[in-house]
C-alpha cells in the first residue's frame, strides 16, 4: 500500500481532529445528559413519598426528620456504589429511598414540622465533571393544617456541567 | 542520500505533519465550535411513525427497539434539560415503548418524572399523559406493587394541585386512592405500605367513599399478616367506619383463624386461602348445586361460600 504523502497526512489528521473535536464534547454532553434522570427521578420519588407520609400522620410529625447528604461525599466525576448501611437512616427508610446501584448524585432531606404547617426540602447534588462545583436540584413541599400536602416546582442550579 | 539522512527526513516529515495537523486543528476547531454553539434547537420533531407501524418496523425485535428508544428518551430528556427546552414528544416516545414492550416496567415508572419534571413548566396535558401511561402500566403489570404505588402517589397527591377543574382534582384523588388501596393489597417487603394504606383511607374518607373505604381496609386486613398493617388498618376502620364494623371484622378474622388452626395449622394463610376450607368428602358427596348456603354448613369448598355461611350465622 502506498504510504500517505505529508500533505495527505495533514489533511487526514485535520479532518479527523476536527471531527473528534466536535464529537467528543458532544458525546460527553450526551453522557452527562443521560444521567440527569437520576436526580430528577430521585427527587420526584422523595416528593411523592413525603406527601403520602404527611397525609398519614399528624402535621406535627408530617415529614420524617432531616437527614444530611447521603453519601456524605458527593461523587466527583464518577459513579459510586454505596457500602452496606449507607441508606439505613430512619428517614431514608421511612421514605423508602435508597440507591441500590452505582450512582452519581448524593441526596439530602430536610424537614421542619410546626403545628400549623410542615415543610420539606429534598436536594440532589452532583459533580459529573469532577471539578468540585456541584449541580444542585431542589424540590420543596409543604402541608398546611386542614389542607392536602403539595409539592412545588423543581429548582435547579448549575444543572449543566 | 544516506540511510541515516532518509531516516531523519522521514522523522522530520512526520513531525512536521503532526505539527501541521495540530496547527490546523487549533485554527479550525474554535471556528467550528463557535458555529456549533450558535446553532440552537428550538423545536422538536417526532422521528417515529405511529406505534403500530413502529411495531412492524421492529421486525420482531420489539424489546430491543423498545430499549433503544427508551435510552434515546433518557438522553434527549437530559439534553432538553440542559438546553432549558421542553421535551415535547416524550409522551409519544413512551407510548411507543409501551406498545413495543408492554411488560417493560421502567418507562412506566419514570413516565411521571419525564413528563412533568421538565426544564419548562409542565402543563395539564403532561399530567394527563403521565396518568394515562401509569394506568397503562398498571393494566400491563397488575402485580407490580411499585408501579401501583407510584401511580397512586402521582394521581392522588402530585397531580391534583396542577389540575384546573376542581371536579377533575377530586376525581383524580379518588382514583389515586383506589390505586393506593390496590397497592396495599399487593403485600411486599416495602415497610412503608402501612402509611400508604392509611393515606389511601384518608383520601377515601375525605371523598365520602364509605363502601370503598371499608372494602379497601378489609381487603388489606385480609391479605396482610403484618402486625403494623393490621394495627393501623383496624384503628382506621374503627375511627372512620365505626367500632361495630371493626368488631365485626375482627370477629370474622378470628373465625377464619380458628378454622385455619383446626384444619391445617402448619400451612401459611396464603396456602390456606388457595386450598379453600376443609370439607368432609364422604359426608358431602353428591351435588349441592343450587342449594342455599346454610349457617355452619360443613360442606363448603370455597372461601366465598364460607364467608356467606358465616354472615348467615352471625346475622342478627
Amino acid at each position: 500500500m502506498r504510504p500517505l504523502s505529508p500533505l495527505e497526512s495533514v489533511a487526514l489528521l485535520s479532518v479527523a481532529g476536527s471531527v473528534l473535536a466536535v464529537a467528543v464534547p458532544t458525546f460527553v454532553k450526551q453522557l452527562h445528559a443521560s444521567r440527569l434522570s437520576e436526580p430528577l427521578d430521585g427527587l420526584a420519588r422523595l416528593g411523592q413519598r413525603a406527601l403520602v407520609l404527611a397525609d398519614a400522620k399528624p402535621i406535627k410529625s408530617a415529614f420524617p426528620p432531616s437527614v444530611g447528604l447521603t453519601p456524605a461525599e458527593v461523587p466527583a466525576g464518577h459513579s459510586v456504589e454505596d457500602p452496606e448501611g449507607t441508606w439505613d437512616d430512619p428517614t431514608w427508610r421511612a421514605l423508602d429511598f435508597r440507591m441500590d446501584r452505582a450512582h452519581y448524585y448524593a441526596f439530602a432531606f430536610e424537614s421542619d414540622n410546626k403545628t400549623q404547617v410542615a415543610h420539606f426540602t429534598a436536594r440532589a447534588l452532583g459533580d459529573l465533571d469532577g471539578d468540585g462545583l456541584f449541580s444542585t436540584f431542589k424540590l420543596e413541599g409543604e402541608m398546611r393544617a386542614g389542607e392536602a400536602p403539595v409539592v412545588f416546582p423543581l429548582e435547579m442550579d448549575r444543572e449543566v456541567e | 542520500m544516506t540511510d541515516r539522512g532518509e531516516y531523519l527526513a522521514a522523522r522530520l516529515g512526520g513531525l512536521a505533519t503532526a505539527l501541521g495537523a495540530a496547527f490546523l486543528i487549533a485554527w479550525v476547531q474554535p471556528q467550528l465550535a463557535e458555529h456549533y454553539a450558535e446553532a440552537h434547537d428550538t423545536d422538536d420533531t417526532y422521528n417515529l411513525p405511529s406505534a403500530e407501524l413502529t411495531e412492524l418496523l421492529s421486525l420482531g425485535y420489539r424489546d430491543a427497539l423498545a430499549d433503544f428508544i427508551y435510552a434515546h428518551v433518557l438522553v434527549s430528556y437530559g439534553l432538553h434539560f440542559q438546553e432549558k427546552r421542553r421535551f415535547e414528544h416524550v409522551g409519544d416516545y413512551l407510548r411507543t415503548v409501551a406498545a413495543l414492550a408492554p411488560q417493560f416496567a421502567t418507562p412506566y415508572l419514570y413516565a411521571d418524572t419525564l413528563l412533568t419534571l421538565q426544564a419548562a413548566p409542565s402543563e395539564e396535558r403532561d399530567y394527563d399523559a403521565a396518568r394515562e401511561l401509569l394506568l397503562l402500566g398498571t393494566q400491563a403489570l397488575p402485580y407490580n406493587q411499585e408501579l401501583w404505588l407510584v401511580a397512586g402517589q402521582f394521581i392522588a397527591y402530585v397531580a391534583p394541585p396542577r389540575l384546573a377543574a376542581p371536579a377533575k382534582q377530586e376525581a383524580w384523588k379518588l382514583e389515586g386512592a383506589k390505586i393506593l388501596g390496590r397497592a396495599c393489597e399487593l403485600a411486599t417487603a416495602n415497610r412503608n405500605i402501612p402509611y400508604h394504606c392509611v393515606a389511601a383511607a384518608n383520601l377515601l374518607n375525605r371523598a365520602g367513599q364509605r363502601e370503598a373505604l371499608i372494602q379497601m381496609l378489609t381487603r388489606t386486613l385480609a391479605v396482610n399478616d403484618d402486625e403494623e398493617i393490621q394495627k393501623l388498618a383496624l384503628a382506621t376502620l374503627g375511627t372512620w367506619v365505626g367500632e361495630r364494623e371493626r368488631d365485626q371484622y375482627q370477629a370474622r378474622a378470628a373465625a377464619l383463624r380458628e378454622r385455619w388452626q383446626q384444619d391445617l395449622p402448619w400451612i401459611s394463610k396464603e396456602e390456606l386461602l388457595l386450598l379453600g376450607p376443609k370439607a368432609d368428602a364422604e359426608r358431602c358427596v353428591g351435588s349441592r348445586s343450587g342449594a342455599l348456603i346454610q349457617p355452619g354448613d360443613p360442606c363448603l369448598t370455597t372461601w366465598s361460600d364460607w364467608s356467606e355461611s358465616y354472615r348467615a350465622a352471625v346475622k342478627p
